[in-house]
């Protein structure tokens, strides 16, 4: 079933993987004009006026948010659509690799641009971030330092986001689709979808507190994981494991993949319920109607 | 070549790879120096002014909270020892962390998880010339 919904999609429009392929080059390309204007030592001042006395510069930041979000949404389904294919199989081990580490960092080039905004949910962000990556083992320390800096500061993460992961990630696209340009009909329907977005749901940035702080769409799962679950640790442990096994999909015997990844899919079936209780059922004291 | 040496020695093909890596380990080193050295890093306060006059009760001061009941004040850091947002909220006596739903007493134990540690307590000086509470945070 979930396979002709792929097919009759191909057929209509354009592939998912070049949808992803669109939707990133949109937000590197929106992201120029931001990176002219962002300052990383008084970051949330800097998009305050952008905000307010840019109107186009605005625009713009809501498209790259867009473009961003859709990047993401559609590389997933372009990852759900080729495993139940078995398409991990036909590349080399080495893209294979390459691909579920480019993958691991577009969440992470998301969570920087979240970060990035430095409002009151871009900062707890951060510290929880940063809290999350002292708790692995031995490494934790260098880890947060190597990826947040050893402060406060913003530079480090801006610098990740703008040029090291996202040159990474693109390379690693090129490699994948072999070819320098996505579909110009792609291109079109995701400019169209960006802007759309961006005119209906433009993108602000939160500067009280609110009584309940909501990470990204994404992570809101993780989130509530985070609640139910006391030690980071265990949190930390468990992710790795799923991205272990995610990993070695691509070397395991039919059989054994085929049952690993109907386990996977149940996770993230899961990590969906988790989200909609997060997101519908909790108030501001943290509890929930169901569990 | 016969087998044996063959299987010993390795491939150029794996020789660079090998090599590659070992290079690659290079540019981290050194990105671990530069963050290191990253502007801003020794701007972090260490303590910071608060009135002497506060208001009775709990009152929210970024990294601080501050318990006032009569005469007597105590400050708590507001970081939640769970991963370190802060704490912003108070209901029905109890402190609550906005981002994973600890819940503290006003004596800043953990009534509920995640958390497990309690809040912690923090050092102060009053100067009473000047109407202030200087408070140390933790590093």
């Amino acid at each position: 079933m979930p396979g002709s919904i792929f097919i009759f999609w191909n057929r209509r429009l354009s592939t998912f993987g070049n949808l992803a392929f669109a939707a990133f080059l949109i937000a590197v390309i929106s992201g120029i004009p931001l990176s002219i204007v962002y300052n990383v030592d008084r970051a949330t001042d800097s998009l305050q006026l952008l905000l307010l006395t840019l109107p186009r510069g605005a625009f713009f930041r809501s498209v790259h948010y867009w473009s961003g979000q859709l990047f993401l949404l559609f590389t997933l389904i372009h990852v759900i659509e080729h495993l139940s294919k078995n398409s991990e199989r036909d590349l080399k081990a080495g893209l294979w690799t390459r691909l579920v580490l480019a993958l691991l960092l577009s969440f992470f080039v998301m969570l920087s641009g979240f970060i990035l905004k430095a409002d009151v949910e871009g900062k707890m962000a951060q510290q929880i971030f940063g809290g999350l990556l002292k708790t692995f083992p031995f490494v934790g320390s260098d880890l947060r330092m190597i990826i947040l800096g050893n402060s406060d500061s913003l530079n480090l993460l801006y610098v990740h986001h703008l040029i090291s992961t996202t040159l990474f990630i693109g390379i690693v696209i090129l490699e994948h689709m072999r070819r320098a340009w996505p579909e110009l009909l792609s291109y079109v329907y995701l400019l169209g979808a960006s802007t759309l977005l961006a005119i209906l749901i433009p993108q602000g940035l939160q500067l009280t507190t609110s009584a309940k702080i909501r990470g990204p769409w994404y992570f809101i799962g993780l989130q509530e994981i985070l609640h139910w679950i006391s030690n980071p640790l265990v949190v930390v442990g468990l992710l790795l494991c799923c991205l272990g096994g995610f990993l070695l999909l691509r070397w395991m015997k039919p059989t054994k993949s085929k049952w690993t990844k109907k386990f996977l899919l149940a996770l993230l079936l899961f990590y969906g319920i988790l989200t909609v209780n997060n997101w519908g059922f909790r108030d501001a004291n943290w509890n929930s109607l169901f569990f | 070549m016969n087998p044996i040496t063959k299987s010993v020695l390795l491939s150029r093909k794996r020789f660079l790879q090998i090599s590659a890596i070992l290079f690659s380990a290079y540019p981290l080193k050194l990105l671990f120096d530069v963050s290191k050295t990253e502007p801003g890093s020794s701007g972090r306060h260490r303590q910071q002014i608060l009135p002497l006059d506060l208001p009775e009760g709990i009152s929210f001061h970024g990294h601080i909270i501050a318990v006032q009941k009569k005469e007597e004040v105590v400050f708590f850091s507001a970081d939640c020892p769970h991963l370190g947002c802060q704490i912003n909220r108070f209901e029905n006596d109890q402190l609550i962390c906005p981002c994973h739903g600890s819940h503290f007493s006003l004596e800043g134990e953990v009534l509920e998880g995640p958390a497990t540690k309690n809040l912690s307590l923090l050092t102060y000086t009053t100067d009473t010339a000047k109407r202030q509470h200087t408070v140390l945070l933790p590093t």
